[in-house]
């Protein structure tokens, strides 16, 4: 009880909540403008929190990363431009509800939603991850490389589009964490004589490169972007609440897509994006009798915001508990956690329980917090929007420069990130998730230590020795399981493009 | 996309082998994990070389933005004239670089609106001062080592 009460006081410090309330802002901002993502907010902000303490650092980035993801709905709903991947599908009902003079109607069923499926998975969080640490007491050098390949082979086929490119992109990753000393003998490997690449390649610049950059690279293709104008000034009356009839109407899809996000959530590399639509097409499902539906129904936006808020704690679940993200942006997470010296697992609820709680109460009331700042800030986040590609071009740009030199005041952090803004740029134009990398520089050391481990300990051939454990099974069969599964999608969806052709 | 998946493809292949090459003086276990992992990304560039030999099957993983290759032309340029300023912040100070690849980006983006982005620029910059030198205490330079 003390300690829940020490928890609790902890994440209500001023400090604590000007940093949820600075998180929620720049999360709501980034969020709101199109083309930028809560992976880039994530990446930007992760070099200003060096100089914090870990719970202030954490407490700011998860709060920009659910308000990122809520704060993408107003572009959608306002200009029926999505701010996010993860808002692309209430931008069907919310820009119809826009375009029939109401707005704030929309916006306000978003925020409810958006709040309700934040609060959620909090709770889902603070309620799942303390006993799911236990598991990762059972694993040892063995599970742990499996549970990492599960991680690259799930963000590999759901991240991108195509399931061999995702994985391509993951081996990569994996590849890459390899530059640098060998722990074990001191051998510098594949350095080419670079003193600097003996520490290995940084993992915040080259995510500052794979996800800033490499954005305004790609703005810098259509620096005039023209978005539909909305006046934002006529769209109904204000309520921080919604309606009773609009409660009622809604409730239920809200309660059903928030534990359709939580459970995807979960799922490495399944973000935001997935879960909207999948709750979105559930909602569907049971609103044959809403003739508004897909014209500017509130279950629509509902059902999107819930689920995609809902993700993000759940992402964060087997993040703490197994260091395995649920989705990209909870990779960079889990990277800001290394690097403020906290490791997932058991550890992060027993030794480093008040971090690890207080973490998850500040991003409980961050969930809150946004939904009132969200209410109150909601007749500007146009004019957010709609700000000009070219300013958030050389605003992105900087900001990258600046942020991965602040790393260490070193210059190579600087190159490192260039060199990693262009790769994630030509990546993004053939197709390649950037995503899989990233999880694969991060799981890359965990995979290589416990295979490493592995091949020690085995006594007979390793490969026996890896599936000796009924885990390492359990998750050899849920790596098979999710790449037959793409596969077969994949070829399912080939066959109907076939078909089509040939119609 | 096909001679993208193709190009993108062998080009793994010869650079996992030019790795695996390079890997042979390394002690046995420091070059064993890395080269699991060159076999791995042969394997799977071999079926995405492979792939865009069957009909249709190529379709999926399309890349963002146009699809012709000249609009990377402005990209390109935007990201040669960073990495020029980011080579001349050295001697010329980070904010006047800065100020100046601000200025070189109106012409390569066909910016129209100056005052407003001039004004917007000159506002980042400032904060971008306020944040990482005054308070994180980032040691970036303000004026010309030389001065």
């Amino acid at each position: 009880m003390d300690t829940l009460l020490a928890v609790v006081a902890d994440a209500f410090t001023p400090f604590h909540l000007s940093m949820m309330l600075a998180g929620v802002v720049i999360g709501l901002i980034i969020g709101a403008m199109p083309g930028l993502s809560s992976n880039l907010g994530i990446a930007l902000m992760l070099p200003m929190t060096f100089g914090m303490d870990p719970i202030s650092a954490l407490i700011l980035l998860t709060s920009l990363y659910t308000s990122a993801i809520y704060g993408g709905s107003f572009s959608a709903i306002l200009l029926h431009t999505p701010g996010t991947s993860a808002s692309a599908a209430t931008a069907i009902d919310g820009f119809a509800l826009t375009r029939k003079g109401e707005f704030n109607k929309a916006i306000r069923i978003s925020t409810f939603a958006s709040v309700v499926g934040g609060l959620s998975s909090a709770i889902a969080l603070l309620a799942i991850a303390p006993p799911l640490s236990l598991l990762s007491l059972k694993f040892g050098p063995a599970e742990y490389f499996w549970l990492a390949v599960f991680g690259i082979s799930v963000i590999g086929t759901l991240a991108s589009g195509n399931m061999i490119k995702g994985l391509v992109s993951g081996a990569v990753g994996v590849a890459i964490s390899t530059v640098g000393l060998d722990l074990d003998s001191g051998y510098p490997r594949f350095t080419f004589g670079f003193y600097d690449l003996q520490g290995g390649i940084g993992f915040v610049p080259a995510v500052i490169g794979l996800f800033s950059l490499s954005q305004a690279l790609l703005m810098c293709e259509k620096p005039h972007n023209t978005i539909q104008e909305v006046d934002p000034t006529s769209g109904g009356k204000w309520r921080l609440l919604p309606t009773w009839a609009e409660l009622k109407f809604t409730q239920a899809t809200i309660w059903r897509s928030s534990i359709i996000g939580i459970i995807i959530g979960i799922l490495p590399g399944a973000g935001g994006d997935i879960g909207s639509w999948t709750a979105y097409n559930e909602a569907k499902r049971f609103s044959k009798n809403d003739p508004d539906f897909g014209k500017g129904s509130i279950r629509g936006i509902a059902a999107s915001e819930s689920a995609n808020n809902a993700t993000t704690g759940g992402a964060i679940i087997p993040l703490l508990t197994l260091g395995i993200p649920g989705s990209p942006s909870a990779a960079i997470l889990l990277g800001a956690l290394v690097l403020h010296g906290m490791q997932p697992g058991r550890t992060l609820f027993t030794e480093h329980a008040h971090f690890t709680y207080t973490v998850c109460v500040g991003f409980l009331i961050a969930n809150l917090v946004m939904g009132f700042v969200g209410m109150a800030m909601c007749r500007y986040m146009g004019v957010v929007a709609r700000l000009p590609n070219t300013i958030l071009i050389i605003a992105v740009t900087v900001l990258s420069i600046v942020g991965s030199y602040s790393l260490g005041n070193n210059i190579y952090d600087v190159y490192t990130m260039m060199a990693f803004g262009i790769i994630g740029y030509l990546m993004r134009k053939t197709g390649f998730s950037a995503a899989p990398m990233v999880l694969g520089m991060i799981l890359g050391p965990l995979a290589e230590q416990g295979f490493r481990q592995a091949v020690q300990l085995a006594d007979g051939p390793v490969l026996l020795h890896m599936v000796a454990n009924p885990i390492s099974w359990v998750l050899v069969s849920l790596i098979v399981l999710s790449v037959g599964s793409a596969a077969w999608l994949e070829l399912s969806r080939s066959k109907l493009t076939d078909v089509m052709a040939e119609k | 996309m096909l001679w993208v998946n193709r190009i993108v493809g062998v080009a793994l292949i010869v650079f996992c082998a030019a790795l695996w090459q390079i890997s042979d003086d390394y002690p046995e276990m420091a070059r064993l994990f890395p080269r699991v992992m060159f076999v791995i990304i042969v394997f799977f560039s071999v079926l995405m070389v492979g792939r865009t030999f069957l009909p249709a099957a190529a379709a999926g993983g399309s890349g963002e933005g146009g699809a012709n290759p000249a609009v990377m032309v402005r990209p390109i340029l935007a990201f040669v004239a960073t990495s020029l300023a980011l080579a001349a912040s050295s001697y010329i100070g980070f904010f006047l670089a800065m100020a100046v690849l601000a200025a070189v980006l109106v012409p390569i983006l066909g910016i129209r609106s100056l005052r407003w982005y001039a004004f917007a620029t000159v506002v980042l910059l400032v904060a971008v001062y306020a944040i990482f030198v005054v308070v994180l205490n980032v040691p970036l330079t303000l004026r010309p080592p030389v001065l």
